[in-house]
């Protein structure tokens, strides 16, 4: 009886490292066969990868990474800040939960619902021509950043809140106590706690709107050069198939991701220690 | 000056998570809308899509792929959890390397990946809905596999199993008497973030079977080219569903952490 349940347990265990396997690992480590040709080690896919084209799709995507983490990542900090000096347990409760939900929003319907709100005549756009002032471009480079700004906002909110725990509220008084300011006692103690917590969210940021595809998809039906559209279009688009050009623009992709994650653990580990202190 | 800056922030992240959404909900029932306010309201767009087959075909491919998409995460996962925690902890390092790989492969390499691999024999699954559930249950497990094993962790299903031994309980009583029910909220809380990561999900599924075997957000991409009103009911719809399950998957669980990596 006993060796029949951990058997069968087991069992299913095998059954779920086949399945990733099959489905997760090997269609990853696949990608890496665009470096042989004919039995041959070969770079003529990263040269045709490498083209202007592609070289400019890989920096707007870092470029739209970087700038629309740290737009997430300014607010978020000071938003997981504003969380953790207010005193009313309701406030926090629901923009934690808010936060924490709204943080997964994206695709098709978050694109569409900002085309409604600031589209050629969207609702925002309206009251920001009824005032004289320049309208939002929502098909344009700014349009990006303000979508984005939808999940990457919410998602730093959520990450930074256990940082900020870290930081008693009595160390702020001690300080005051002892005659710092405000700003002194942010300046020397919080913000060498938070930092490393703060690089660490900020990768995951960049990460997050580096690999989105459906969310910018939908908003300029793929008329965008990045590098994520560029690899949908290798592989499904009317332009035509392509997928050893596709698998080396991934790779290209992946190699970013990876980085990323190498990256984010360090400072996970960097954080690990100073909240020990 | 600390407290009108704190006000003043929660105040705008509020309106802007709420204000799309809303905007939204009018553009589904105005006649139409050119000035400040919409000019009328209606609820033909609604009925349009109501009374739309392709719709209701859509939502139900949908509903089809979020539910296999449950039912094999937890299918894997709770046994796996459950032979890991206690009996090879030293194999939990393995998974979490697994459960980490999405991240450096999100759904457009996956996709890539997978057409190559399963577009000819011996397995030829390409553009066939199996794959496809495949996939984004690769692609949502991240979130599964957290809640899971976090429930796992907390409840020291070894001491449990040990204390309930000791008790004259037999393996199997102490898995369906003991256990799992200890362990029952937090799958509950990983199959809600799955289906609902699944519900959501277009990458994959624009790239691996696109207008073949449509879904909703696919639906919706095709349907805002010609009726953006009935486009923004899909969108109070996803955002219904999206909002409703995360509250749920979060009342589920104590703490109210993302589940990132």
């Amino acid at each position: 009886m006993s060796l029949g349940l951990r058997g069968a347990s087991v069992g299913v265990a095998l059954l779920f490292v086949v399945f990733l396997l099959l489905f997760e690992v090997l269609p990853g480590l696949l990608l890496a066969r665009v470096f042989w040709n004919e039995g041959h080690f070969s770079l003529a896919s990263w040269a045709e990868a490498t083209r202007p084209l592609f070289q400019r799709a890989l920096r707007n995507s870092l470029e739209l990474a970087f700038y629309s983490a740290l737009q997430g990542a300014v607010l978020g900090t000071l938003t997981a800040w504003a969380l953790w000096s207010s005193s009313n347990p309701l406030v926090k409760r629901f923009t934690t939960g808010l936060s924490a939900v709204a943080a997964n929003f994206a695709g098709p319907p978050l694109a569409f619902a900002f085309i409604v709100l600031l589209g050629g005549n969207g609702f925002f756009n309206l009251i920001l021509k009824g005032l004289g002032l320049p309208t939002v471009d929502i098909y344009g480079k700014e349009g990006l950043y303000w979508v984005y700004l939808y999940f990457q906002w919410p998602l730093m909110t959520v990450l930074m809140l256990p940082a900020f725990g870290a930081i008693q509220r009595e160390w702020l008084e001690a300080a005051r106590s002892l005659g710092s300011s405000q700003w002194g006692f942010w300046w020397r103690v919080g913000i060498p706690v938070l930092l490393p917590s703060i690089l660490g969210s900020y990768i995951l940021l960049f990460a997050n709107a580096f690999g989105a595809y459906a969310t910018v998809y939908a908003l300029t039906q793929g008329q965008r050069n990045l590098l994520p559209l560029q690899i949908g279009f290798q592989v499904g688009g009317d332009i035509g198939y392509n997928p050893v050009l596709a698998s080396t623009l991934a790779l290209m992709m992946a190699l970013v991701l990876a980085v990323s994650l190498v990256l984010y653990r360090l400072s996970r580990r960097w954080a690990a220690r100073m909240e020990q202190v | 000056m600390t407290r009108l800056l704190r006000r003043l922030l929660l105040l705008t992240l509020g309106l802007y998570l709420f204000l799309p959404i809303l905007a939204s909900l009018a553009y589904s029932l105005a006649t139409s809308w050119t000035t400040l306010l919409p000019e009328g309201y209606t609820l033909k767009h609604w009925a349009n899509l109501l009374e739309n087959q392709r719709f209701w075909l859509s939502l139900g491919r949908t509903a089809l792929l979020s539910f296999s998409v449950v039912a094999l995460s937890i299918f894997f996962l709770v046994p796996t959890l459950f032979v890991v925690r206690m009996y090879y902890p030293k194999v939990a390092g393995v998974l979490e390397f697994l459960t980490l790989w999405p991240f450096v492969f999100p759904g457009v390499i996956l996709a890539v990946g997978l057409i190559s691999l399963y577009s000819g024999p011996p397995l030829q699954l390409a553009q066939t809905p199996f794959l496809l559930i495949a996939a984004v249950t690769v692609i949502s497990l991240p979130y599964a596999y957290r809640a899971v094993d976090n429930a796992f962790a907390a409840a020291d299903i070894k001491t449990l199993a040990e204390a309930a031994r000791s008790l004259g309980a037999d393996d199997a009583k102490t898995l369906a008497w003991v256990i799992l029910p200890t362990v029952l909220p937090g799958v509950l809380s990983g199959g809600v973030l799955a289906f609902s990561a699944a519900f959501g999900e277009f990458a994959l599924t624009q790239l691996l079977i696109g207008t073949l075997w449509e879904t909703l957000p696919v639906y919706q991409v095709q349907l805002a080219r010609t009726d953006g009103n009935g486009s923004a009911a899909i969108t109070v719809l996803s955002f219904l569903a999206a909002w409703g399950l995360g509250f749920w998957a979060l009342s589920l669980r104590k703490d109210a952490k993302v589940s990132v990596i």
